[in-house]
């Protein structure tokens, strides 16, 4: 059962199907209507519409967001309308329907009880959904003005900001700006408006609740305070932000800098300087240059190269060795790599007794390895183009050398073949696997 | 044309450009060659280059593989379009297939690393200069990789993309450091033969189609492989 679950779980995120979101939108909005006309409580009612309703923005926030991008004063200007739209709506119900009033009494005399705009928008009005004293469309409507007032404002705020451009989230598609960056204005006033009016209106919802009430009356104003101040602070703190971020990079780039002034010194120029002062000894300078260019070449290639865990790392790190230690110059080629292996290690092993029998019969000849790794076979050719041996003659000391590479590699079930011609230079050829 | 390479050098002196961003290497290979070859121009970027061989026509470029402003690739083909382009010997630090096989794919004959001894540079000279193909141990390595790739090739260009065994062995033996003449010899063939299925190797090289390099590359995680480094 695993396996067959497997592929569907690497191919991708999961992601809800369109037509089940819009389905559980729809089922979620009907439950609410029915829960609300069958009297059941309001909190119920209200937490499985917001459910329905939620899972139905999943799936239109995108295609908005789409629409949006085309044509954004037009967008602009249709929240203004529901803003006065739940505007006029609400004080159509308290002429009309309600039992209300819409009186701002702390401004306009009466018995001030409160500074908040009093408004009862009650009684029995001809709206289907009818929760309690409140109206659902009149607290959606609320919800999306205030909403729309942020997004406007906020858009204004990025637009100064200069973040626009970063296109990667809906949201900043859904604000980013045209070429043109003179239209703040006709964004944020917008948005103050749609503010100002969903929370006159908000309050006047919630104010027959409060009103009359110390605790709830504290814990509005409260939140209310809160949202005012962010609304003031979001500017700043994304500005902040903003100038953190820029300082963060700025020092990311730094250190980087440090880092590798730091290390050019230690190597390169120590190097360089050593190479000053050894000027007459020409061996010193080439054995100089020559450690530097591996110790660089390891570097730029990363830390992983440091390491010798693979078989070209192994040998490449050989060659340097033996390299060093007779003061010659291997070119060495790799064709392939794997892991470093029993096997591998014994090639290795044997690789740097062919190297440094290179250096010491063949002083100043070049030298030439040569290898190709696969998976299933590794081949190593070290050939020297020095004066060469008559095999038939080899010196006993000789042959323990010999000997010991051919044991060493016979170990692992390998070959090393030696191969001389006088005049012509020597070969060796290492060879494990099939 | 000459089998041996040292008989040219001496009834002609080879004229030499040489191509590369650095100042101090310019230098340093002029000294090195002054006594067997003229050196008639320098570069230090594409454009130049082309300007340089186009005037000067050389018998021998010596081209840098990584320059500014489009690579050693971009001087290529800057003087592909000339009557009779000059032999290219591509020279570099590197010692990645991704930087040597583009060049001579794109025309160079010829690739040394920039640590080669003097010697052996004039030889590789003379012999791309007497028209034939320089591999380098390190070159013959890489071209071997190249044309080993995983899937076979496709039958209507089987003959171009594929080696045949004796020039994978005569390549084979080129990797190993083995010269020329030893190679003749150990395969009991003439070094006439040997020079001329190198040079076969070459031609498919340069000759194979876009798509197979591209799909070798993409093998070994080495796709873009033909855009050069930014400076």
């Amino acid at each position: 059962m695993s396996a067959t679950e497997l592929p569907a779980t690497v191919s991708g995120r999961p992601r809800l199907p369109p037509r089940l979101v819009v389905g559980l939108a729809g089922a979620g909005l009907i439950a609410g209507t029915a829960f609300a006309q069958a009297g059941a409580p309001d909190a119920v009612a209200v937490l499985v519409a917001a459910a329905g309703a939620a899972c139905g923005l999943r799936l239109l926030a995108p295609l908005a967001a789409r629409a949006v991008m085309r044509s954004r004063g037009l967008v602009s200007v249709l929240l203004l309308i529901a803003g006065v739209g739940v505007w006029i709506e609400a004080g159509v119900r308290r002429t009309e329907d309600l039992q209300g009033r819409f009186v701002p009494r702390g401004f306009m005399g009466g018995t001030p009880t409160n500074g908040f705009v009093r408004a009862q928008i009650s009684g029995t009005a001809g709206w289907p959904w009818r929760l309690g004293d409140t109206s659902l469309l009149s607290l959606a409507l609320v919800i999306l003005g205030a909403i729309s007032g942020v997004v406007l404002l906020s858009d204004a705020v990025r637009l100064r900001l200069g973040l626009a451009p970063l296109r990667s989230v809906p949201w900043r598609v859904l604000t980013a700006p045209r070429e043109r960056r003179g239209r703040i204005l006709a964004y944020a006033l917008p948005g103050v408006v749609l503010i100002i009016a969903a929370t006159t209106l908000g309050i006047a919802l919630a104010n027959h609740y409060v009103v009359g009430n110390a605790a709830l009356e504290a814990l509005v104003l409260l939140v209310a305070g809160a949202a005012a101040a962010m609304l003031i602070g979001s500017p700043l703190l994304v500005g902040w932000w903003l100038r953190l971020d820029r300082d963060k990079v700025g020092t990311a780039r730094e250190e980087e800098r440090q880092r590798f002034a730091a290390h050019l010194h230690d190597s390169v120029l120590q190097t360089l300087a050593l190479v000053q002062r050894q000027a007459h000894d020409p061996a010193a300078v080439m054995r100089l240059a020559r450690r530097q260019e591996h110790a660089l070449r390891a570097w730029m290639a990363g830390e992983s190269e440091l390491v010798s865990d693979t078989l070209a790392a192994a040998l490449r790190d050989v060659v340097a060795e033996v390299e060093d230690e007779y003061a010659m110059t291997i070119e060495l080629t790799a064709i392939g790599d794997r892991a470093l292996d029993p096997a591998g290690e014994a090639l290795v092993a044997a690789a740097r007794e062919a190297l440094r029998n290179a250096g010491r019969h063949a002083p100043g000849a070049s030298v030439v390895a040569f290898g190709e790794i696969t998976a299933t076979r590794v081949e190593l050719f070290v050939r020297d183009q020095g004066p060469g041996f008559e095999p038939a003659s080899v010196a006993a000391e000789r042959r323990g050398i010999r000997d010991a590479m051919v044991g060493r590699m016979a170990m692992v079930g390998g070959r090393a073949v030696i191969e001389s011609v006088p005049g012509e230079g020597t070969e060796v050829a290492l060879t494990v696997g099939s | 044309m000459n089998s041996s390479g040292e008989g040219s050098a001496a009834a002609r002196r080879l004229r030499l450009v040489v191509v590369d961003d650095h100042a101090l290497f310019r230098a340093g290979v002029r000294a090195e060659l002054s006594e067997h070859c003229d050196v008639v121009g320098e570069a230090a970027e594409p454009a130049e280059a082309v300007a340089v061989i186009t005037t000067q026509t050389p018998d021998v470029v010596l081209l840098d593989v990584h320059l500014p402003g489009g690579g050693g690739v971009a001087v290529l083909r800057g003087i592909a379009r000339m009557a009779t382009p000059p032999a290219v010997l591509a020279l570099s630090v590197s010692d990645a297939a991704e930087d040597v096989v583009p060049i001579v794919r794109a025309g160079a004959v010829g690739y040394v690393t920039k640590t080669i001894d003097t010697a052996e540079l004039l030889a590789a000279i003379e012999r791309v200069a007497g028209g034939d193909a320089y591999f380098s141990p390190r070159l013959a390595a890489f071209v071997l990789q190249a044309f080993s790739a995983p899937e076979p090739p496709r039958a209507e260009n089987a003959e171009l993309a594929g080696l045949t065994a004796r020039e994978r062995e005569v390549l084979h033996h080129l990797a190993r450091g083995y010269a020329y003449k030893q190679i003749a010899i150990r395969l009991g063939i003439s070094a006439r033969t040997v020079e001329s299925h190198v040079g076969s190797v070459l031609r498919k090289l340069q000759l194979s189609s876009r798509h197979e390099v591209t799909h070798w590359a993409a093998s070994r995680g080495l796709i873009g492989f033909e855009d050069d480094p930014p400076e």
